[in-house]
């Protein structure tokens, strides 16, 4: 995204001037020295070039202020796809090497979750600043190591959490934030596919390198790589973190050799009760990805940029009169009230949240943005790091809690002072 | 082919029938207005509304009117024939 298209995104918002949307998504203070970082050069290194990885060099080779000086993968055709991208950048196979070019300022890290720990502790060492896909890591302990170790370095810690930079979201949580829509009574997020989520391997051997997703020795599945986005989601509009967890994991239609679930159930309780449901299953897609925002007032849809009021306007009176006669003539039933009707949902087409539609690259585009500007100040935008990390932790505990077949409590050792969370003594 | 006059009468009879209808959508639709208790407004933007009602009405008086034609035709018929 251009400066010019993102002052324009700003403007969209009716936010410009900064005060709802700093109030709702305080990680947008990042831009506040734009103008003062022209002529800046952020210097970053790609480690894991692969579809990920590509698509985020795509918007960092569009930016004037950032350099993508090196690349490291271990799979030739992901190097010859990146070099297209950043023709000039240096190719290393092992990232401990990229870590040691001094000019380097920064990583992009989007490699598979298992390999995550290692390559963010020692860019952290090399003194660098951090963009980590999400999730963060693959377990907890690691996740909250990580968490420290970031604390500890005054560098910069992006996790690649790209719905806190979407218009809609953000344009979400000001209403949820403002009250417009009253309490929220819950979330139901889900995130269905229709595919086996494979990818073609030149060689058996390379099944597990490349299809890292689905092995548990790699990856926790859809918790990981599809529920961190919207769990995330939950907590940026409760303004809390639930403490209790519990789900179902099975695998119940691609028996093709993986070890990752492909079809999940798990609710998320917060202290005040709401609970937050995440279900995903890989063999229908009928219904898509969604997060429903249920409020007292009204419901919100940020996936299809839509919101629907509880309370629509009433059609015209001669309308009503109309139906009322209409009614009266034809509709009657003798023996059933108003009791027997059941309460079917509203017909209610809603209201698009925003304007303009957005394309769907822009949070992605934004938030690789928002990283250089924050490498070229040095400074951590407010709560960005925080948000991935619980989204993280959520994600890793509703892997375990079905793994686990219980309900889990959100372990006080891994807490940090966030929300309703305060960072217990205990360290690891 | 055979022309068709319509003489002024006609069309000035059909012209207030047209004219009638209308008033009953509208006194209906301010009738409405006041039972539920919608906005003043109504009385104009549900104008579209009063126009079609109108129409139907027309329409259902113009059938009536031409079942009460046939049936008159049908005993003037009859009653030429006795004679």
């Amino acid at each position: 995204m251009t400066n010019i298209n993102r002052r324009q995104f700003l403007k969209n918002m009716g936010m410009i001037g900064g005060g709802v949307l700093l109030a709702t998504s305080p990680w947008f203070s990042v831009f506040s020295e734009r103008k003062d970082t022209i002529g800046s050069i952020a210097r970053i290194g790609i480690i894991g070039s692969g579809s990920r990885g590509q698509f985020l060099m795509n918007f960092m080779a569009k930016n004037s202020k950032v350099e993508i000086c090196a690349i490291c993968d271990i799979y030739q055709p992901s190097i010859d796809a990146a070099l297209k991208i950043a023709p000039k950048a240096t190719v290393y196979k092992d990232y401990r090497r990229l870590l040691d070019d001094k000019t380097i300022d920064a990583v992009l890290i989007a490699t598979p979750l298992d390999k995550h720990y290692n390559m963010v502790m020692d860019a952290f060492d090399a003194g660098k600043h951090v963009f980590c896909e999400k999730s963060i890591a693959y377990s907890l302990d690691e996740t909250y190591s990580i968490y420290q170790k970031y604390k500890s370095s005054n560098k910069v810690f992006f996790v690649g959490q790209q719905r806190l930079f979407d218009p809609r979201y953000i344009k979400t949580m000001e209403k949820v934030h403002s009250g417009e829509f009253g309490d929220i009574s819950g979330f139901r997020t889900f995130w269905h596919r229709n595919n086996d989520w494979r990818r073609a391997v030149p060689s058996p051997e390379m099944d597990e390198q490349i299809n890292w997703r689905l092995y548990k020795k790699h990856s926790r599945g859809v918790m990981t790589e599809l529920a961190c986005h919207q769990l995330q989601v939950g907590t940026w509009a409760m303004r809390q973190i639930p403490n209790k967890i519990m789900g179902h994991g099975a695998i119940t239609y691609w028996n093709d050799g993986r070890d990752v679930y492909d079809n999940v159930s798990c609710i998320y309780v917060f202290d005040n009760g709401v609970k937050m449901n995440f279900d995903s299953v890989l063999s229908n897609k009928f219904y898509g990805l969604e997060e429903q925002i249920l409020c007292s007032k009204g419901t919100i849809e940020p996936e299809k940029s839509k919101y629907y009021f509880e309370e629509i306007p009433p059609a015209p009176a001669f309308l009503q009169m109309i139906n009322d006669a209409e009614n009266a003539l034809f509709g009657s039933l003798p023996f059933a009230g108003t009791s027997w009707v059941p309460e079917t949902a509203n017909q209610n087409s809603g209201h698009y949240l925003l304007d303009q539609k957005t394309p769907d690259a822009e949070s992605s585009s934004l938030i690789v943005e928002a990283f250089a500007e924050a490498v070229i100040t040095q400074k951590q935008p407010p709560l960005i790091a925080e948000e991935g990390y619980y989204a993280t932790a959520l994600s890793l505990l509703g892997h375990q809690a079905m793994e686990e077949e219980r309900m889990l409590v959100f372990p006080d050792k891994y807490k940090i002072d966030y929300l309703n969370h305060k960072a217990n003594q205990y360290k690891l | 082919m055979k022309d068709i006059n319509i003489s002024a009468k006609r069309i000035k009879t059909e012209m207030f029938t047209l004219l009638v209808c209308f008033f009953i959508g509208f006194a209906a639709n301010i009738g409405a207005v006041i039972y539920y208790k919608s906005a003043v407004i109504e009385i104009i933007t549900s104008l579209p509304y009063v126009l079609v009602f109108m129409v139907a009405i027309y329409c259902l008086w113009s059938f009536l009117r031409l079942i009460k034609w046939l049936i008159a035709g049908k005993s003037r018929k009859s009653l030429q024939t006795k004679n």
